[in-house]
């Protein structure tokens, strides 16, 4: 089975946040990342509005009314579950309304023919006869749900991307989109990670080899 | 005396009593059959390769229906290695009594089951969190049927009393009203206090450890669970052979406490509770710290009786091979690696409830019966 | 939800806009009121795919974002009405500049495998943990013994009996493509119990003491 080139996950909250708490130092301070990581971690912007830090395995973007982390090592994935479940813990009276858990996994392949293969099959060029000239899957989305999860709606995108180089590639996306209590919505927060995080993880992999499998070797 | 079966799918008579234990290295299971289609199921534990309760698995390959003949889930106590699978079983078994320890009842082992653990805590924990759960929902649908609650047992509690079409008892000798009281004390203990790391619980001795005496027909057995002795006769195994209410009959059949480890022996159980050259069945615990039974445990199980039977080998066994890549980087990484659990080894004894007819033994899956010890 | 005042909002988008152009002239780094904006190495994989009312944002290709950039659609990007989407689309587009020269991106850790334990004995310069095998499950656990030399110093006081840790197996990768196998152990950070979440248990317990409430029973 082809081996994503790169993958990564990340976890969105919307919501309403302070910016100016989500230092490297607070996250520090509260045990949730380690001295070193505070030193190195490299501070994109100080802002009232708007707080974004990378470290050498998640970066974080928070704006008022958006908590967004991710991180692109798979090997960190149990990470930044705890990561976000510990910050939610202590900043359990943040007011939260959403939540997505994303995994996107980027795949390269080694012929034009693989490549065109999985838009043959996700989008048929039939109905385009008349529409189009050589007509070629760009990028399709689809939205639905599923059972075992409590995410309301599940978004699944696959994306071309070749950059204009003569490479082949796509990625595929999985969004699992939670609505939260209005009351104890950071516990809430926790509870969904917790119990989800493995299973949305796995999804998006066997999702992207689902869906590209006419591609792989 | 013990020869392989290959009928492991056929159901016991009626009339016959039925011990079966599992065990796959860590972890144990006892399924019986007391008669008449009666089945209790004691503590539970996984099958690796399929992820769900051997006692499900087993009760289904004799197709016996669960939902109705499952009377009773006995769960002696909370550690990990006892109680794995019992709430799928306690759902597919919808007429069955859950019993627990009594120290169970306590509000300090309530409160470690209503920590919410950030990445779910230890397994034998949730086990117990989603066990409540369950009754809670039957409560609620009004399932106070005789038979449908959850019951607790403590010294000289009986669990099952049956006269007819035959005689049945299930008693439990422990845990001793002394032994609750240090049980509850360690569950205060393990509760953390404020600003405490959140780490997995560490266990403690199973003071809580229900005992059971089993009496069908004419036929005795004695399960041990994992009780051990403290020193202190209002303790342990010391509490139960001094305890004047106990059942008086001796066992023919002995499910060997903890493991058969030194601290689960009391002598006098064997002089005082079992026949003489009783079966002894016990499962093993493998670890690279402490690996049970020991070879001396064996020595002293086999000068006691002739027939003693393990599920699995205590030994440790090579862990799964995984790729070569992953293989050499664990073996230059780590100083020594073991695997746990392997097949789930069974042991079933039949006899016939009246008379005194040798228990017929069968071996499945790497059981085995001890010989030779030097 | 809270929203900016009008007038910190309008500052703060001019002075992102200032920066987004600047960020798109120099294509990597920008100096604005002294910030400087770091490149992810993979922020061409940022994922925000929320859906929020009538506001979609989704990730597009960087190639089109380019193209789009060009032809002025950041004006068209800047329909979005809060600050974090212009500094994201403006990090999107100069990282899209930016990745057209960058090598292939990779991963600084090649996971192969990877166990979730616990601690369960320390002694002897030593300690023993059982692992839990979390990319293949039905696979039994296993009791594994550490050298304690082998924890980070930055984790050393997180060593105790009950500590739960994620042992990784793979391939470190470094900055310039070269791997090497490794084996990583990093331990679980959480925040400590708290009064609020111990209060919490205690009501749980005494809720699952109406359980016991039951005729017959002891």
């Amino acid at each position: 089975m082809m081996k994503a080139e790169i993958e990564n996950a990340s976890v969105v909250v919307l919501g309403s946040f302070n910016p100016a708490i989500f230092q490297p130092a607070w996250f520090g301070a509260q045990g949730l990342i380690t001295g070193e990581e505070v030193t190195a971690a490299k501070l994109g912007m100080v802002h009232p509005e708007i707080a974004i830090f990378s470290t050498a395995w998640f970066s974080l973007q928070v704006t008022s009314d958006r908590f967004q982390i991710e991180t692109v090592t798979p090997d960190s994935y149990p990470l930044l579950r705890d990561l976000v479940t510990g910050t939610f813990t202590i900043l359990s009276q943040t007011p939260v309304a959403r939540m997505g858990l994303n995994t996107r996994r980027h795949y390269r392949f080694d012929a034009e023919e693989k490549w065109h293969a999985v838009g043959h099959l996700l989008a048929p060029k039939e109905p385009w006869a008349g529409v189009l000239n050589a007509p070629g899957m760009r990028a399709l989305v689809m939205w639905g749900q599923r059972e075992g999860t409590a995410a309301s709606k599940i978004e699944v995108r696959v994306e071309s991307e070749s950059h204009g180089r003569p490479d082949y590639r796509i990625f595929v996306a999985t969004n699992h989109d939670y609505v939260l209590r209005g009351e104890g919505g950071t516990l809430h927060i926790c509870e969904l990670i917790t119990a989800e995080w493995d299973d949305i993880l796995a999804y998006g992999r066997t999702t992207a080899e689902s869906l590209l499998r006419v591609g792989m070797p | 005396m013990a020869t392989p079966s290959p009928v492991l799918e056929a159901p016991p008579e009626a009339t016959e009593i039925e011990v079966s234990l599992f065990g796959p290295g860590v972890g144990e299971c006892v399924v019986l059959h007391l008669g008449g289609g009666f089945w209790i199921v004691v503590d539970s534990c996984l099958d690796r390769t399929t992820r769900h309760p051997v006692a499900l698995e087993y009760l289904r390959s004799l197709e016996v229906p669960v939902h109705t003949a499952l009377k009773r889930l006995i769960l002696t106590h909370w550690h990990d290695d006892h109680i794995r699978g019992a709430a799928e079983l306690l759902r597919e078994a919808t007429e069955a009594q859950l019993w627990i320890s009594g120290a169970l009842s306590s509000i300090q082992f309530r409160s470690l089951v209503g920590l919410k653990h950030p990445s779910g805590g230890p397994r034998g924990v949730q086990e117990m969190d989603e066990l409540f759960r369950i009754m809670k929902s039957r409560k609620a649908e009004g399932a106070h049927r005789a038979g449908y609650n959850l019951k607790l047992a403590n010294e000289n509690t009986p669990l099952v009393r049956l006269a007819a079409p035959h005689a049945v008892e299930v008693t439990s000798l422990s845990p001793s009203s002394e032994s609750t009281l240090l049980a509850v004390a360690e569950f205060a203990r393990l509760l953390p206090k404020d600003a405490a790391p959140v780490n997995d619980i560490r266990l403690g001795p199973n003071d809580a450890a229900v005992v059971l005496h089993v009496k069908v027909g004419e036929r005795s057995v004695l399960l041990g669970s994992d009780l051990e002795n403290r020193g202190d006769p209002r303790l342990g195994w010391r509490a139960i052979v001094d305890s004047a209410e106990r059942p008086q009959d001796r066992a023919e059949v002995f499910k060997v406490a903890h493991h058969g480890s030194q601290t689960g022996h009391e002598p006098n159980v064997w002089t005082d509770m079992l026949v003489p050259d009783p079966c002894a069945l016990l499962t093993p615990y493998r670890s690279l710290i402490t690996p049970l039974p020991t070879e001396k445990d064996i020595s002293r199980l086999a000068s006691l009786t002739s027939k003693v039977f393990l599920t699995a080998s205590p030994r440790t066994k090579e862990p799964p091979a995984r790729s070569r890549t992953v293989e050499k980087i664990v073996k230059d990484s780590v100083l020594g690696r073991t695997v746990r659990e392997s097949t789930v080894g069974h042991i079933r004894l039949r006899a016939p409830i009246y008379g005194h007819a040798d228990w017929r033994v069968e071996l499945f899956n790497g059981a085995y019966q001890i010989t030779d010890v030097a | 939800m809270n929203r900016h005042a009008a007038a910190s909002d309008l500052n703060a988008r001019k002075a992102l806009r200032d920066a987004s152009d600047a960020v798109r002239k120099a294509g990597e780094g920008w100096n604005a009121e002294g910030v400087v904006l770091p490149f992810s190495k993979v922020s061409e994989q940022k994922q925000s795919s929320m859906v929020l009312g009538q506001r979609t944002t989704t990730e597009t290709a960087p190639t089109d974002i380019a193209r789009a950039c060009g032809d002025g659609a950041l004006q068209e990007e800047q329909q979005n009405d809060t600050v974090a989407d212009t500094l994201i689309d403006a990090a999107k587009i100069a990282s899209s500049q930016r990745s057209e020269n960058l090598p292939t991106i990779r991963a600084s850790f090649d996971l192969l495998q990877q166990w979730v334990c616990t601690v369960v004995s320390i002694g002897d310069g030593e300690f023993v943990a059982i692992a839990r095998d979390k990319m293949n499950p039905e696979c039994p656990d296993e009791e594994v013994v550490f050298d304690c030399a082998d924890v980070n110093d930055a984790d050393s006081q997180l060593l105790e009996i009950g500590a739960v840790f994620y042992w990784s197996v793979g391939y470190r990768i470094s900055e310039w493509g070269q791997k090497t196998k490794g084996s990583e152990l990093r331990f679980r950070r959480l925040p400590a119990w708290n009064k609020r979440e111990l209060a919490a248990a205690e009501k749980r317990a005494e809720e699952l003491g109406l359980l016991f409430v039951e005729d017959g029973n002891a």
